[in-house]
């Protein structure tokens, strides 16, 4: 089981509870230790043995450092090979605005894998620990010496991987930090849409609304499954190959293009290839026109046509492999502005204009 | 030194393969500085860009589905409200490279785009078509003769809504009517230049003035319309070689030639 530390100011008896949140799906081990002056503290993380850390964000006045001063030297250690072994460091905090204010800090964005409140982890424990246990692994099979640039995203045999996405990664395991290459593969390939598409868009492209369907289970298991993402990361995260989509739809559903069909239609073929009766078509939302959907709101994750979305702009610029990412009319309505803040997006401003008629149209 | 000149142009040749993908690339680039207020996932060139790359040696071929233009112009009054325009594109083709007699350098092509605007109560759309013949049976004569490379209205994209209304209007198989190839680059040049206006929309007319987008521009018809319009033009030299005496010893496929008036399995 991989071992994290869990590096906090407060007394054992404030952070028991989330310590035996992460415990109890019995997936990681997260070990409190108090946070100890500095020279103690990097003596300590040098010679104990881990897999991985979880820092509070505010250390407190006693040891006189945070979160951000510690990851940072961590993180030279390792680059320097003080520190021979490379691992996950996580930041959260009890501050319930500490997202959107840290959101502010491009210069430590780069040393934390995640960043979670501690509302968050109460509340998502399960999915939580089961990341920070994927993270783990992935630093060890990175930094297994029989590991090959083509064990970390598997893919499938009829599918290509866009060239200077194949590029980028030859270079950062030519860096030899892992940590790169795991942020990376977070941030550039887990979390942005193409070549993997997550389950709201995957249920967007094939039209159906996710709420509703008893059967959307059956058919993960099995049919969907033939183009799941297996490759690093693919434990914490559930991925599916947008090509693998469209192949798997030629192939077994329809030789008609997915695409160019209405959410209806889409699932009309589905149950009558299928046979699975409980898949239900998605409606199109609020002030929206098209039920070709291909994308999914990235505030209330339902179908989405582009056309009716409007365009953000990611945390880091989009690359050439990616796919533009929309907020629907409706999620932007809806606290859209909040979220997007929180989660470090912005409105493209190309879309200013169109929001504001949105804006005027939901008043009358 | 001979033989490192000869060595030269074998490089230079072999280049013709990485103008195809540079030029979408670069095309993409002044797409998205100038008019990406209205083309909103430009990311489907970047995927043509790979695919082209990506191609087994000297073919080509890519597939882009549904590129979304806003905001049209659709009369001289200004940007029509609720307008869209999808595009998709399916292409396969070998590097010509300049070989003598010119014959047919596309083996898969169709152009599709569907004009569409929201009403209150409906969605209005309108459809177009520019496609290749596709050859099937042992390419025998098509039921309705028609020019190998062909532009037709409507389609099923138009009619297969159970919805649709013809109004007073007869709907049956339109006519094929003689239309150059377009590749992605003259394809979407084409839908600007005619839903984007030129007097009206400021963005458009800085992407026509830059020089960089008129060269590429360029480079497409030189690519695409070059050996289409010689091959038109070889029907009519009247020597019946299909070829341009004196113009650096031009030939042309005569059945190529033949095709882009009217496919017939003679031909």
């Amino acid at each position: 089981m991989n071992k994290f530390f869990y590096i906090d100011d407060n007394p054992p008896s404030l952070s028991e509870g989330i310590i035996s949140y992460l415990n109890s799906v019995n997936s990681i081990n997260v070990v409190l230790s108090e946070a100890k002056p500095w020279m103690e503290q990097i003596d300590m993380l040098q010679s104990e043995e881990y897999d991985g850390l979880l820092l509070d964000w505010k250390l407190g006045s006693n040891v006189k450092y945070d979160a951000e001063a510690l990851a940072s030297h961590i993180r030279t250690l390792i680059s320097q090979r003080i520190l021979q072994k490379d691992f996950p460091i996580l930041l959260c905090s009890a501050t319930k605005e500490f997202k959107s204010i840290f959101a502010h800090d491009q210069l430590s964005h780069n040393l934390f894998l995640s960043i979670h409140t501690k509302d968050e982890i109460a509340n998502g424990a399960t999915q939580i620990a089961i990341e920070m246990n994927d993270l783990a692994e992935a630093f060890k099979r990175i930094q297994s010496t029989n590991f090959k640039k083509e064990d970390l995203l598997l893919p499938p045999e009829k599918i290509q991987i866009d060239l200077r996405l194949e590029g980028e990664i030859s270079a950062l395991l030519e860096n030899k930090i892992p940590h790169n290459l795991v942020q990376f593969l977070l941030l550039e390939v887990i979390n942005k849409p193409e070549p993997l598409i997550n389950q709201y868009i995957l249920a967007a492209r094939l039209g159906i609304d996710l709420d509703k369907s008893e059967d959307w289970e059956n058919l993960l298991n099995n049919y969907l499954y033939k183009f799941k993402y297996n490759g690093v990361l693919s434990n914490g995260w559930q991925r599916w190959w947008a090509k693998g989509l469209e192949q798997w739809w030629e192939s077994e559903i329809s030789i008609s293009s997915l695409r160019s069909r209405s959410a209806k239609q889409r699932v009309k073929l589905l149950t009558e290839k299928t046979g699975l009766k409980g898949l239900i078509h998605a409606e199109k939302d609020k002030f929206c026109f098209e039920t070709e959907f291909w994308t999914a709101c990235v505030a209330t994750n339902r179908p989405l046509n582009p056309i009716d979305g409007l365009i953000i702009i990611p945390k880091t610029p989009m690359l050439p492999w990616q796919e533009e990412q929309y907020i629907s009319p409706h999620g932007l309505l809806d606290d859209g502005l909040e979220f997007l803040k929180n989660n470090n997006l912005r409105l493209n401003p190309l879309e200013y204009k169109r929001w504001e008629k949105i804006r005027e149209i939901s008043k009358k | 030194m001979g033989k490192n000149k000869r060595n030269q142009q074998k490089v230079a040749k072999n280049s013709h393969s990485d103008l195809l993908w540079r030029d979408i690339l670069e095309f993409k680039n002044h797409l998205s500085k100038y008019m990406a207020a209205y083309i909103i996932n430009l990311s489907g060139l970047e995927s043509a860009v790979n695919a082209v790359k990506t191609s087994s040696t000297g073919n080509w071929q890519y597939k882009v589905e549904k590129i979304i233009f806003r905001d049209l112009f659709l009369n001289n009054s200004g940007k029509s409200e609720n307008s869209s325009l999808e595009m998709t594109i399916k292409m396969s083709g070998v590097y010509h490279n300049n070989t003598t007699p010119i014959c047919d350098f596309l083996n898969e092509y169709c152009l599709e785009f569907l004009v569409k605007q929201q009403t209150e109560e409906q969605t209005i759309k309108n459809a177009y078509r520019f496609e290749r013949h596709i050859y099937t049976h042992g390419d025998d004569t098509p039921e309705f003769i028609h020019p190998v490379y062909h532009l037709q209205y409507g389609g099923d994209k138009l009619t297969n809504d159970e919805d649709f209304e013809t109004g007073d209007v007869l709907f049956c198989d339109a006519p094929r009517i003689l239309h150059p190839p377009m590749d992605i680059i003259l394809g979407i040049d084409f839908i600007l230049a005619n839903y984007y206006s030129f007097h009206l929309c400021e963005e458009y007319k800085q992407l026509l003035n830059d020089n960089h987008y008129q060269q590429i521009i360029k480079n497409a018809k030189d690519r695409f319309w070059k050996p289409y319009f010689l091959g038109l033009a070889a029907n009519f030299i009247g020597t019946n070689q299909y070829s341009f005496h004196g113009i650096n010893h031009l030939s042309v496929d005569k059945t190529f030639a033949q095709n882009l008036l009217a496919y017939k399995k003679e031909n």
